[in-house]
């Protein structure tokens, strides 16, 4: 945003939050105005909106199904992804060991593998689960091992030069040096732990938001498709703000 | 004090001899500066002394003990610093003590007074990457003394400084080691910064690695650098060592 030319004139001296408002009221406007004059086309934002607060109960039930399972899931990434990978840079035998299948899961579309997770436990919530933890668990996996191994050495041998032990290297030099990797990997994981889910929900059917979705549109509710539509990214941007928030707490000492 | 003996380094089994058989000592309270061209083995040497790198052959003895490994006897001072990025600059001068199991409020109160000793009173809460490379190395240097180790090992701890910045901490040093009583083994390849702090020189060549010469340093300490620099002894040692490191390179 920054980079953009210096322009001149009355343009320029516009403040930014303005456009944006203003962008945003331009393209509302004209979606309602379109939306009602060819309504079987396409729905329109007052009646989004209308749609949105008469299902209400529906689509908060089916967000918090959903939510669950990514919070269990991306749970499940962050800590076995942050021990997968700290092993994989630390300890030469399980990177060997674990190497192989992590490249072959990682470059396998996981969306393959629904046909064969329900065949092995069901549509349920573990599914859901299990796919959020395929899609979410990779990134931690690499970005945490990436992080590891690119701690600096000689920080390493500072330490030990102050006669820190392997467990003290670990607390005091690897894990605060991996902080920043680490939520490089949580803000891509929580992403993709929302987007496993959703996705199985959509092919498994069964319940939460991605089998709402599915329901609004066999009937042709494009009116009610928006809303939860629209929360799901402002919920994802929640999540990755309240991420770089934490990040900021946990490591003070970047920027 | 310290004592090395006959000391040998190969990387590998077959590899190249980096260090031939070295000798030397260090008494207590003693300055002594390891001088040579860059690749001639002084900073393994140093690594060797601190335990941080195995030697293949010889051994480096500490107070009359033989010293393989890290230990409380011994701190390191490094080119680039190497401060934790996430301490403050209280909590990675503490990092020795803690690391050490010395209690918090107690390796806290000595950081504090080891900070203190180094004009850094007022950036205790910084981050290293809110000071400047000087004010770093002085973390570094109050890191290693909070210790309160035998023996300092300093590797051209003031390479990665500019030159003033660089003759400011060389007096600082001097004035530390003087009322401190350290004993440093001090690696540089600056003549006159090894003149200036030192009471013994001991001149290092390539090829393998090996000691050539020692010079004793014939100036009292404590001592001020102009006055060293004024005398004729300062110019003709200088010389000395230099027309010494010259013909070490033209013998490659």
């Amino acid at each position: 945003m920054t980079n953009l030319a210096p322009e001149s004139g009355l343009l320029a001296r516009v403040p930014p939050r303005l456009v944006r408002i203003a962008s945003v009221v331009v393209v509302v406007l004209a979606w309602e105005i379109a939306g009602r004059a060819a309504p079987r086309w396409a729905s329109y934002p007052t009646e989004v909106a209308a749609a949105f607060m008469d299902n209400l109960d529906r689509i908060i039930d089916a967000f918090i199904e959903t939510f669950k399972a990514v919070g269990v899931g991306y749970a499940i990434s962050v800590a076995g992804g942050v021990l997968i990978g700290f092993g994989m840079a630390r300890i030469r035998v399980v990177k060997v060991a674990l190497d192989p299948y992590v490249a072959v899961l990682y470059s396998t579309p996981r969306i393959t593998l629904i046909p064969l997770a329900i065949l092995l436990i069901g549509i349920g919530f573990n599914l859901r689960v299990l796919m959020s933890v395929l899609a979410s668990i990779f990134p931690m996996i690499i970005n945490t091992y990436a992080a590891v191994d690119s701690v600096s050495a000689e920080l390493e041998e500072t330490a030990r030069s102050f006669t820190a032990s392997r467990w003290s290297i670990t607390r005091t030099v690897l894990i605060p040096g991996a902080i920043p990797g680490i939520f490089v990997g949580m803000r891509v994981g929580i992403i993709r732990a929302l987007v496993g889910v959703i996705v199985a929900e959509m092919t498994a059917g069964a319940a939460g938001v991605g089998a709402l979705l599915l329901v609004f549109g066999r009937f042709f509710q494009s009116e009610k498709l928006f809303g939860p539509v629209l929360l799901l990214g402002f919920m994802s941007i929640l999540m990755t703000r309240g991420l770089s928030l934490l990040e900021r707490k946990l490591a003070p000492w970047q920027d | 004090m310290l004592s090395i003996r006959s000391v040998d380094k190969r990387f590998s089994l077959d590899g190249p001899l980096v260090l031939d058989r070295i000798n030397m000592e260090v008494r207590n309270g003693e300055f002594v500066s390891l001088l040579g061209p860059s690749g001639c083995g002084k900073t393994t040497l140093l690594k060797i002394v601190a335990g941080l790198l195995p030697a293949t052959g010889g051994e480096v003895y500490l107070e009359g003990k033989e010293s393989t490994e890290p230990s409380r006897e011994k701190a390191m001072v490094f080119q680039h610093f190497n401060l934790l990025p996430w301490r403050t600059a209280i909590n990675n001068v503490a990092y020795g003590l803690e690391v050490q199991g010395v209690a918090k409020a107690e390796r806290l109160e000595t950081a504090a007074r080891f900070l203190k000793l180094l004009d850094l009173e007022g950036y205790e809460d910084h981050y290293p990457s809110q000071i400047s490379g000087g004010m770093k190395q002085r973390v570094g240097l109050a890191r290693a003394l909070a210790t309160e180790p035998r023996l300092m090992l300093m590797d051209e701890p003031f390479g990665a400084l500019d030159a003033l910045t660089r003759e400011y901490l060389q007096d600082e040093l001097a004035r530390i080691a003087a009322s401190q009583d350290l004993t440093v083994l001090f690696v540089t390849h600056s003549i006159d910064e090894a003149i200036y702090l030192s009471d013994r020189i001991v001149v290092m060549g390539n090829n393998p690695g090996r000691i050539l010469v020692e010079y004793p340093v014939p100036f009292e300490r404590p001592r001020t650098s102009t006055v060293v620099r004024a005398d004729p002894r300062f110019a003709e040692l200088r010389n000395q060592v230099w027309v010494l490191l010259e013909e070490e390179k033209s013998k490659r």
